[in-house]
């Protein structure tokens, strides 16, 4: 008798463990699985874009004048794009905002759909050099939005007493305890970065190239005084290490800092990096999207948007004659540099294998 | 001791100056959110601007809203459960020896935990967002709660729900007539602890909040990658006034706990 | 018969709850790492890859500076901690609620604050530069040493309550009759004070030594990002390179590592201090 009441109560006690079970696995998984995207209903777009690519008051006075509903998701680096994307296989997502080198994956992948040219009335308006790139030759799943360069920026005072070569030598030579220098946390781009510096505009790397990469950064790492892409301009004017790795956006976002911060592309050659516009091949609303695209291009959204993100835009119409005026030289003379230069700047796209890279992120650090 | 106070200077020192220690970098904070110039100039005049900015920032906001959302449920759900715990020890003893299992979330960094949790939703393919930061900051909270529900539990005197029972109470009726009562500054001491954790945390929330949800602490994170501004400050100034608020309620349900 | 039923298992329904929580949340994701790990190319390929001077180093690195923030924190803390118990008696609860405060605030704030006194034309320089003690600006920032103030900082609250828990239930008589018995200073506090307050320094060395050894945000704040340590390391397998296998593995092996340096140094501290008269 006992000894079946002890059977039947340690079922009992099983069966109510295995509901509470159940009930918390359904609360956790309803309606939030990867693969159940939501039912996008008629007049919205579902858009997967970089955090600081549309202005959130700019879309809402989209959502206001058409009458769409923008649903915003935001990554922070490319490679969480592809994720998401590989993951669901193209679905769930009416417009994304690939680089330059995210687009030749994707292509490649077959994640894209080929854009209708006819819908964007502003093609014409887009700078013919950023066009026919090697990452999407025809521009036919892609359209450039946006792009920045990546050079030297450096505090004008210090360097008034100090000499200042136009070259990535002033970060990668050692400077004998004379000052310190900024290096950024992106792993492409200090790879890129150190390369061109050492071999010039190259596409690949020889795996002896590949070391002589490797020991120059594990040297470097005596005289940088940190890793950061975001935190520049504490060191840079607070005197700690005058000359940083930066981008042309990051400096002329610090308007405050504008007559102190200067900024150049080395001889050897700079980075550059075009964010682009495409449709995953299983989006939906196409129509809307293009709508949405149109307006993202008109050149006063253009102008606004090079206002509070200072990232160059595609269409150089933006600039107006008052703009021009109130532009530091500097960046206007990046703004408007000529087809040639352009030509003179390298893409960031993988140069080393992945493992290598974190490998070599880890090594650098220890 | 029968020591004079010579022979308690130096420790009256050592005192002194980890209070010191502990609090000048707060004050410095609080006094500069009041700067005009930002941060590296000297003091310069004194102004609300930041305060102005703080107010009107709406990523701000939405983080805020995200993590006392977090924390109130994680709070409520961690309570709940420790309380129904209590409710089960009561009826069956032998359950104490299983509630070591509890403590381990004190003795396992909270790294580890992060990276087990955005494995196991990855294998399961759900999606990060608030649900999860939910229940990831319950179980950090169940780790508070239990053991001081617990002691507190164990510091009822058992006559108490022995007589009760004699008189004919059902096991519900002496949990919810004595024992709560009983229990309760306990659980609101705990409640503080484990909202103002959940409120701060960072780590967990780090790694497992995804690209959807945005706590406090991670916009935070993300504004000091991009430099120190005095909005950080102002904003420290407002949270050290919460937290203010928090500790002093919980140091007087701790006492009255005690009390009881 | 249905009231016998809920009489007899509602109390294990509602607190099982808590349980299968805790195992689904906690002990599946901890079992989730250790499985993950050994699911690479082959059980031990993610394994190999970390036995290299460079993580050895790593893992050294992070337990180095954990133990030195709990030694600091303990020295500091003790006497701090039986000065509050031992010497005051209005304030105590003040002075108490002085040292949690800061336990329950945001610790990204308290990073920024320390900016401001650590930097190079910040309140410690300044003050350093006023003295004469310093002829330049302070430079410590971005180095190891900002990062273990930053560290004894944060920490200190989690060595002091403990501490104070533990100084607490100490009964001081015992200190004045071995003193009066003939003992000297030193031998007391060797024989009686810190065998019997060893619990509250176990749990206090625990409670800093555990979660400091997987820090990341403190040296990436304080130390330019310039070195890694374990937190780091993780974080970048698993955030930033996306190798949750590698991220596993390595969580692994440096949990391991902690352990079983952790169990080692009990049982060399047991052998040390007795604590015979230990009571729970």
């Amino acid at each position: 008798m006992v000894h079946r009441d002890s059977i039947i109560s340690l079922v009992t006690r099983i069966a109510i463990v295995s509901v509470w079970i159940v009930l918390v696995w359904l609360i956790v998984t309803l309606g939030n699985r990867h693969q159940e995207v939501e039912q996008s209903s008629d007049r919205m777009i579902r858009i997967l874009v970089w955090g600081d690519i549309f202005d959130k008051s700019v879309i809402r006075e989209f959502e206001e004048k058409t009458g769409i509903k923008v649903q915003l998701s935001s990554y922070a680096t490319n490679e969480e794009l592809l994720v998401k994307l590989k993951i669901s296989q193209g679905y769930g997502y009416d417009l994304i905002a690939p680089s330059d080198y995210a687009v030749s994956i994707l292509r490649a992948e077959g994640l894209l759909k080929p854009l209708d040219a006819s819908k964007m009335a502003f093609m014409s308006r887009i700078n013919p050099f950023l066009l026919r790139q090697k990452y999407d030759p025809e521009n036919t799943f892609s359209i450039p939005y946006e792009w920045e360069v990546f050079g030297i920026a450096f505090d004008k005072d210090f360097f008034k007493q100090h000499p200042l070569r136009s070259s990535w030598k002033m970060l990668f030579e050692n400077p004998q305890g004379l000052y310190r220098v900024v290096m950024t946390d992106d792993l492409r781009e200090m790879v890129r970065s150190t390369a061109q510096y050492l071999f010039g505009s190259v596409d690949d790397l020889t795996e002896e190239q590949m070391e002589q990469v490797e020991n120059l950064l594990k040297q470097q790492h005596q005289w940088v005084e940190a890793y950061t892409s975001t935190n520049l301009d504490y060191y840079l004017i607070s005197e700690y290490s005058p000359i940083a790795y930066s981008s042309s956006a990051y400096v002329g976002r610090r308007k405050q800092f504008a007559g102190k911060l200067g900024f150049f592309i080395p001889q050897e050659g700079g980075l550059v990096t075009i964010e682009n516009l495409a449709i995953p091949i299983h989006g939906d609303h196409d129509d809307l999207v293009y709508e949405f695209m149109n307006f993202m291009f008109d050149a006063e959204i253009m102008a606004r948007h090079f206002d509070l993100f200072t990232y160059f835009p595609s269409t150089p119409d933006f600039l107006t004659d008052d703009t021009r005026e109130t532009l530091d030289p500097e960046m206007l003379k990046l703004l408007t540099m000529s087809e040639q230069e352009f030509r003179n700047l390298v893409f960031i796209k993988p140069i080393m294998p992945e493992d290598r890279m974190n490998d070599l992120w880890v090594d650098i650090k220890s | 001791m029968r020591s004079s106070w010579i022979s308690r200077l130096p420790s009256f020192l050592l005192v002194v100056f980890t209070y010191l220690f502990l609090y000048v970098p707060l004050f410095v904070l609080v006094v500069f959110s009041f700067n005009k110039d930002p941060f590296p100039a000297p003091w310069s005049s004194f102004t609300l601007d930041w305060y102005r900015e703080l107010w009107v920032s709406t990523e701000l906001w939405d983080a805020f809203k995200t993590s006392c959302i977090i924390a109130l449920s994680a709070t409520f759900l961690s309570v709940l459960m420790g309380v129904m715990l209590v409710f089960f020890l009561m009826k069956s003893v032998r359950v104490q020896r299983i509630l070591g299992i509890f403590y381990a979330n004190l003795v396992v960094p909270e790294v580890v935990l992060a990276v087990g949790l955005l494995s196991m939703f990855s294998f399961l393919h759900v999606e990060l967002g608030m649900r999860t930061l939910i229940i990831a900051h319950t179980v950090l909270g169940l780790g508070y709660v239990i053991p001081v529900v617990y002691q507190k539990y164990m510091t009822i005197d058992p006559h108490l729900i022995d007589v009760s029972m004699d008189l004919g109470a059902t096991l519900g009726q002496t949990f919810m007539r004595i024992v709560m009562p009983l229990l309760r500054p306990a659980l609101y001491a705990a409640g503080l602890l484990v909202f103002i954790i959940s409120f701060d945390d960072f780590i967990l929330s780090y790694f497992c909040a995804g690209s959807s949800a945005q706590t406090l602490s991670m916009y935070i994170y993300s504004m000091l990658r991009i430099g120190i501004s005095p909005v950080v400050n102002a904003l420290s100034t407002l949270l050290l006034i919460i937290s203010s608020i928090c500790v002093m309620l919980f140091c007087y349900y701790n006492v009255r706990s005690k009390l009881l | 018969m249905k009231n016998h039923w809920i009489q007899k298992y509602l109390p294990f329904t509602l607190g099982s709850l808590s349980l299968v929580w805790q195992a689904l949340f906690f002990y599946v994701p901890l079992l989730c790492v250790i499985v993950l790990s050994f699911t690479g190319d082959t059980p031990y390929a993610a394994f190999q890859g970390f036995f290299s001077a460079v993580y050895v180093r790593i893992i050294v690195r992070s337990l180095g500076m954990a133990f030195l923030t709990a030694s600091m924190c303990l020295m500091i803390g003790y006497p701090f901690a039986y000065f509050l118990v031992f010497h005051t008696h209005r304030l105590r609860n003040l002075l108490l609620f002085l040292v949690m405060l800061p336990f329950w605030t945001n610790f990204l704030l308290h990073i920024c604050a320390w900016f401001f006194v650590l930097d190079r034309q910040g309140l410690l320089s300044y003050l350093l530069q006023k003295l004469g003690i310093l002829s330049g600006p302070l430079m410590i920032l971005n180095t190891y040493w900002a990062i273990i103030i930053m560290m004894v900082y944060f920490y200190l609250p989690f060595m002091i309550l403990p501490l104070y828990t533990a100084l607490d239930r100490f009964d001081q008589r015992l200190l004045e009759a071995s003193l009066d018995l003939g003992a000297t200073w030193w031998q007391t506090v060797t024989r009686v004070l810190l065998p019997l307050t060893m619990p509250g320094i176990r749990v206090g060395f625990l409670l800093v030594c555990i979660p400091a050894f997987g820090e990341f945000a403190i040296p990436e704040f304080m130390g330019g990002d310039r070195t890694m340590f374990v937190g780091s390391v993780i974080k970048h397998l698993i955030l930033g390179a996306e190798s949750e296998v590698a991220g596993s593995a390595f969580t692994l092996i440096s949990s391991l590592v902690l352990v079983i340096v952790i169990g080692m140094l009990y049982l060399i501290i047991g052998r040390l201090v007795p604590s015979r008269y230990e009571k729970e």
